[in-house]
């Protein structure tokens, strides 16, 4: 045996598992990635699940949080911007009381891929839903309704979904428990939906295309309705919903009690 | 055979208090015990270093030996080399009735050592050592790459794992077959 190697997997396993229960997030990661044998018994440790959030930071990003150590976050991070030989790179730092771990891998052109199937193997060895996830690519709204169709936190970044087609999918497909927040969308102004917008609490950045049947017919708790004509006396009182639509009155009693907040601002430009 | 005493001295006993239940209490004899490894080295080593080791404390436990009965009959081992013995035997003395430390430095460096450490700590049951020698092993791949990783702890990549269980398929195959051919033979 070479002096400098240690064959881990001729450990009894017993042994073999608490060695791997001494690694880091990281180092299970990167030791899983090794071989479906690797993989395997990774899984077989009794790890604490993690809370995942897929964002998007300049940088495609893959943040994880283990729930009882909150002070610190550890972040895969894809970058282009140093030669390929340097990756895989640790990185870590300080803010303020937390910690932040990164390790950053090399985007080779396929980031979007690479890192689905980052984020799936992560779930899997973890045994973990991702939580959280920004969209910031069209092709993540497919591989999400397919991978995961209900999710805890969701927000689609700026000019991501382009028709009212994809919309009405997305509403349809995936079921947002908690947030789903909406920033402006690239779609025509004429278009419009009607469908209900899952999630308890409901942020969006440009309400041209939501109605207000959309928005009566969710089961939404929290409304920020941002640039809207839309208003809280709209949405609340049933003399305000029989303007906008009249045929909506008899839903009055039904819908009042299931709003705790309503807000709407409207975008002012100087 | 040649002895090694190792951990012979206990602590030497505290003066007498002027308590006078303290002065009446006997003093109790540390009793020693004897093992061996692949070498034959015999290590003296005290009943508490021993304590440590679950295995040598239930054989201990269920034997009864005498002192005398122990020195004629030192514990064997003889899957643990003589160098990896000497150094269980050195940590349970250097941590005969102490709480164990969080970190252990003392550990061997070298890889092949600290393999066949962890195998004899595994097999004697001493609970606490094999704790830090896992966390060795973990801190071995501290800060390294995929590649290194695979490098150091020698894991097979799939298109490697697959061809050994093809080979041990092929074996097994071979030796079954070996064994009809045998039993036929004998049938005749």
């Amino acid at each position: 045996m070479p002096e400098s190697r240690f064959p881990l997997l001729q450990l009894p396993r017993v042994v073999l598992l608490e060695c791997i229960e001494n690694l880091d997030v990281f180092e299970i990661i990167l030791f899983s990635l090794l071989s479906k044998r690797a993989k395997s018994i990774a899984k077989l440790i009794r790890l604490n699940l993690l809370d995942i959030h897929i964002t998007c930071e300049g940088d495609p990003q893959i943040w994880f949080k283990v729930p009882n150590v909150p002070w610190l976050d550890w972040v895969i991070d894809y970058n282009k911007e140093k030669d390929s030989s340097v990756y895989p790179a640790f990185h870590s730092i300080l803010e303020g009381p937390k910690a932040v771990n990164f390790l950053i891998l090399h985007d080779n052109g396929n980031v979007i891929g690479d890192m689905k199937h980052m984020v799936e193997h992560i779930c899997e060895v973890f045994s973990s839903p991702i939580s959280e996830i920004v969209i910031f690519e069209e092709s993540l709204i497919e591989w999400i309704i397919k991978f995961q169709p209900t999710i805890r936190h969701v927000r689609i970044r700026k000019g991501v979904v382009s028709s009212i087609e994809t919309i009405d999918r997305i509403l349809k497909n995936i079921d947002v428990t908690e947030f789903f927040g909406l920033e402006p969308l690239t779609i025509e102004e004429k278009s419009k939906t009607t469908e209900p917008i899952p999630s308890r609490s409901l942020f969006v950045f440009d309400c041209s295309w939501l109605t207000l049947p959309s928005i009566l017919n969710g089961t939404n708790s929290i409304l920020r309705l941002y640039d809207s004509k839309l208003t809280p006396c709209d949405i609340n009182t049933s003399d305000g919903r029989k303007r906008i639509f009249p045929k909506y009155g008899k839903r009055k009693r039904k819908r009042k009690k299931n709003f705790n907040f309503t807000e709407t601002e409207k975008e002012t430009e100087t | 055979m040649s002895s090694t005493e190792q951990g012979t001295s206990s602590a030497a006993p505290a003066e007498p208090t002027t308590a006078p239940e303290s002065a009446a209490a006997p003093e109790v004899p540390e009793s020693f015990y004897y093992v061996h490894g692949k070498d034959k080295v015999v290590h003296k080593v005290s009943a508490g270093a021993l304590q440590h080791s679950a295995l040598i404390h239930g054989m201990i436990s269920n034997l009864g030996y005498t002192e005398e009965q122990a020195k004629a009959n030192p514990f064997p081992f003889e899957n643990i080399d003589g160098d990896i013995l000497q150094m269980v035997v050195d940590w349970c003395n250097q941590h005969k009735g102490k709480p164990t430390p969080p970190e252990d430095t003392n550990l061997p460096k070298q890889k092949e050592k600290l393999f066949d450490l962890v195998l004899a700590v595994n097999y004697l049951e001493i609970k606490e050592l094999l704790t830090y020698c896992c966390k060795q092993v973990a801190m071995m791949v501290k800060g390294k790459s995929p590649e290194e990783i695979r490098e150091i702890w020698m894991i097979p990549t799939d298109a490697e794992d697959e061809a050994a269980e093809k080979e041990a398929k092929k074996r097994a195959g071979k030796e079954a077959a070996g064994e009809t051919a045998a039993a036929a033979g004998d049938a005749k």
